[in-house]
């Protein structure tokens, strides 16, 4: 380096810090590139096992379930989870049992909406009911069962706003749950509000109670939980979605969990013919739909005016 | 899973998406505004830890005993959840600076103590003699010389808080690392995400290296030259 | 303000106790992995042929210069993913915290460890040598054990540091400590007792961390002499 002029020679032992971090940099980009060119080829292998005789094998079955989403998967004060998602799971689990009198085992693990779709493809759940919607983008990572349940996307107001319509939080503070359908919607409905995301819902409804925004945007379903657990809340008339509700599997390239899917959909159709998702939606959505469990009278349930 | 690699005109349309640019200045607004708290805190603690009256160094080493040994993510849900149960509700950002500050000001008040001790004591008798005040000999002799000392950990904590704050994200700050977790809980792409994101922090992280550096290099060339130690020599003269 | 309600933590006990056994099984796990590896890096950078030292040292420095979170949400989210579907394995979230906080620490643990390695001087070096030690063996018996005892109260400072840094975990879901008290308090609403208890837990945990190594900080010396005369004698 005798011919580089003096005044570029290395001198202290940070300059070599700033060398090495700023060539590190470089590689960097080399290295990542390798890594992310094998994560999009090696995705969607799997277990080369058929999913649904190793679950009747095992004689047991372990689900993703949501432990904040009051009235489809809660945590009772007991301690046990409770909720929609978890009676029909166990429903599942018997009927698609290769023997009725002794329904196959399921272990319930807490899910997250940012981590129901990681947590599935990293393998150590058979299926996921976690209050998710079916939409195409999830349906490039996981596979989906036929839909169980019809949610609305919906925004709810401290009882003492004077929201009565959407348009009047055009420039609120909405606040929404990170990986979930809601975001996007409502971005698109009030372009102009302000919006904070929260990692769980509960957290987010925590920020909402706390005044810290002007009005909190999820499933209807999960909502309803919500202002059935205070009841000084109100939920405004407009829905702004459809949120067909799917359990999730994982996709393979080798079709080995086909056979659970079309088990599982052969058992939702019975349940759908023989009322049991009707009696499900009954027991677990009546008493907060028609507020009854607040004993006030129920909230205006016009049609939302988008589909 | 996405299957396409990260191009340059794919990372650059991404980075400079308005909410993609307003989180990069989030998380700088934020590694500026801590940063210059941080010190303040370091200083003060340092200060308080040398000095003689007990319960001044009581006080100093309970904060950074406490604050060093816990997690920064608990001490920031403290501060915006915790605070917020019992009915006091501040700023995410606040919080985040809040947060930040006294994290980081806690492994500062060590450096800066250990950087003023490292300048022999005679240095400050010599000048008390000379006839400066104790607060003139601190901030003309003291500092100074023990600024060189501290510059190199002064900068590894300064990226460490910049490394810190993407901790904010958590708490509803929309920073950088906010960004690349919904790019990969929401979009699925985590891959693209994170190589932007470390491209960004390794960015940042440069940058206070490089500026360090440089003022190193501008105290050893006496370009940048404290007026503290002008004005001593001129007394010295 | 509202009354404090401190016994939401008795009747979470259960729920906290796993989750404090979880964070202190892999603070163990963590600790035991990214010590090997370090070691492994540190002494690769420090001692390896050029070539590869300079790859350990951008890996190193690369890895040093990004947020913890940053790097588990890339080995939970992607890395992960496609090591699973390479091999058709399975992996639990766990897995991903301890992979990904393993990588993580062992960074900082080479540096630490390269700085040790450094501080054998060069007499010290050639003493080993002329006892005829192979270099293996030299490696063995003489730089690690006084690399090792030199760096002490670093790598305990790192294991505080690591610790804390598995709180990150409960973000990618694993159920430790911190999951468990958010579990917790959004159950009981009092955020702030629980949060209170949970830092003093991992308080309690790390400020013994630091006692242990002040008391290496000032044992320390008698013993490097000890083990360099052990091997000239």
């Amino acid at each position: 380096m005798g011919h580089i002029p003096r005044i570029f020679t290395v001198k202290s032992r940070q300059e070599s810090t700033v060398k090495r971090i700023g060539s590190s940099a470089l590689i960097l980009a080399i290295m990542l590139a390798a890594v992310a060119m094998l994560a999009a080829c090696g995705g969607g292998a799997g277990p080369a096992v058929d999913q649904l005789s190793s679950v009747r094998q095992r004689g047991k079955m372990v689900a993703g379930v949501k432990f904040d989403s009051k009235p489809f998967g809660y945590l009772d004060t007991d301690g046990e989870v409770k909720g929609y998602d978890i009676d029909l799971i166990r429903e599942l689990a018997r009927r698609i049992s290769a023997n009725p009198d002794k329904p196959v085992d399921v272990e319930f693990q807490q899910v997250l909406s940012s981590t129901r779709i990681i947590g599935l493809n990293l393998g150590k759940l058979d299926l996921v009911a976690a209050t998710m919607t079916i939409t195409p983008e999830r349906e490039e990572m996981i596979d989906f069962t036929d839909p169980y349940y019809i949610a609305h996307q919906a925004v709810i107001v401290p009882e003492k706003s004077s929201a009565r319509l959407l348009d009047d939080l055009s420039d609120g503070t909405i606040l929404y749950v990170i990986g979930t359908t809601s975001e996007k919607n409502i971005r698109k409905r009030l372009p102009k509000a302000r919006f904070k995301g929260f990692k769980s819902s509960v957290e987010a409804f925590s920020a909402l109670k706390a005044g810290r925004g002007s009005a909190m945007t999820s499933d209807d379903t999960i909502l309803y939980g919500f202002i059935g657990d205070t009841c000084t809340f109100r939920m405004l008339p407009e829905r702004l979605s459809d949120e067909p509700y799917g359990m999730g599997i994982r996709q393979t390239d080798d079709r080995s969990t086909e056979s659970f899917r079309k088990a599982i959909n052969k058992a939702l159709e019975d349940m759908r013919g023989d009322g049991t998702l009707k009696a499900l939606e009954e027991k677990w959505m009546g008493p907060y739909r028609d507020l009854s469990i607040c004993e006030e009278p129920p909230a205006a349930d016009e049609p939302g005016d988008s589909p | 899973m996405e299957h396409a690699l990260v191009t340059a005109a794919d990372f650059f349309r991404t980075v400079v998406r308005e909410d993609f640019l307003a989180a990069i200045g989030m998380t700088v607004f934020l590694s500026l505004v801590s940063g210059f708290f941080a010190i303040l805190a370091g200083f003060l603690s340092a200060f308080m830890g040398m000095s003689a009256i007990r319960p001044l160094r009581w006080l100093s080493s309970v904060y950074i005993e406490l604050f060093r040994n816990t997690p920064l993510l608990i001490q920031l849900y403290i501060y915006y959840k915790g605070l917020q149960s019992i009915g006091i509700i501040l700023d995410p950002v606040i919080c985040g600076i809040l947060g930040l500050s006294l994290y980081t000001g806690a492994y500062l008040s060590e450096v800066f103590r250990s950087g003023l001790l490292s300048v022999p004591a005679n240095q400050l008798d010599a000048g008390l003699a000379m006839g400066l005040s104790r607060f003139e000999a601190y901030g003309l002799i003291l500092i100074p010389q023990a600024f060189r000392v501290i510059l190199p950990p002064l900068c590894n904590q300064m990226i460490n808080l910049t490394k810190n704050s993407s901790l904010v994200a958590f708490i509803t700050v929309e920073d950088i690392f906010y960004m690349v977790y919904k790019g990969a809980v929401d979009e699925f792409q985590p891959m693209k995400y994170f190589v932007i994101g470390a491209m960004l922090y390794v960015t940042l992280t440069l940058t206070i290296a490089a500026v360090t550096q440089l003022l190193d290099w501008l105290i050893d060339r006496r370009i940048l030259r404290f007026p503290a130690i002008a004005s001593v020599q001129e007394v010295a003269a | 303000m509202r009354e404090f309600h401190f016994e939401d933590i008795l009747m979470g006990s259960d729920l906290l106790l796993h989750g404090l056994t979880i964070t202190i099984g892999m603070s163990v796990i963590v600790i035991v992995l990214s010590l090997l590896f370090g070691t492994i890096l540190g002494v690769l950078r420090h001692e390896g042929p050029v070539w590869l030292a300079r790859i350990v040292a951008l890996v190193v420095e690369f890895v040093r210069s990004i947020p913890l979170i940053l790097f588990m949400v890339f080995v939970h989210y992607g890395l992960m993913y496609a090591i699973n579907s390479m091999l058709g394995r399975d992996s639990s979230f766990l897995e991903s915290a301890i992979i990904a906080l393993t990588l993580f620490e062992a960074a900082y643990i080479a540096e630490i460890f390269r700085g040790g390695l450094r501080s054998i001087q060069t007499t010290e070096r050639e003493a080993a040598s002329s006892l005829g030690l192979t270099y293996m063996q030299r490696l063995w018996f003489v730089f690690l054990p006084l690399a090792y005892s030199r760096t002490i109260p670093a790598l305990i400072g790192q294991f505080i540091s690591l610790v804390k840094d598995t709180s990150l975990a409960s973000i990618i879901g694993v159920t430790e400590l911190t999951r468990q008290g958010e579990i917790l308090y959004q159950n009981t609403f009092h955020d702030f007792e629980v949060l209170v208890f949970i830092a003093l837990v991992y308080f309690i945990i790390c400020f013994s961390l630091s006692r242990l190594s002040r008391r290496f900080e000032f044992g320390s010396r008698p013993e490097q002499t000890l083990t360099v005369a052990a091997v000239q004698g």
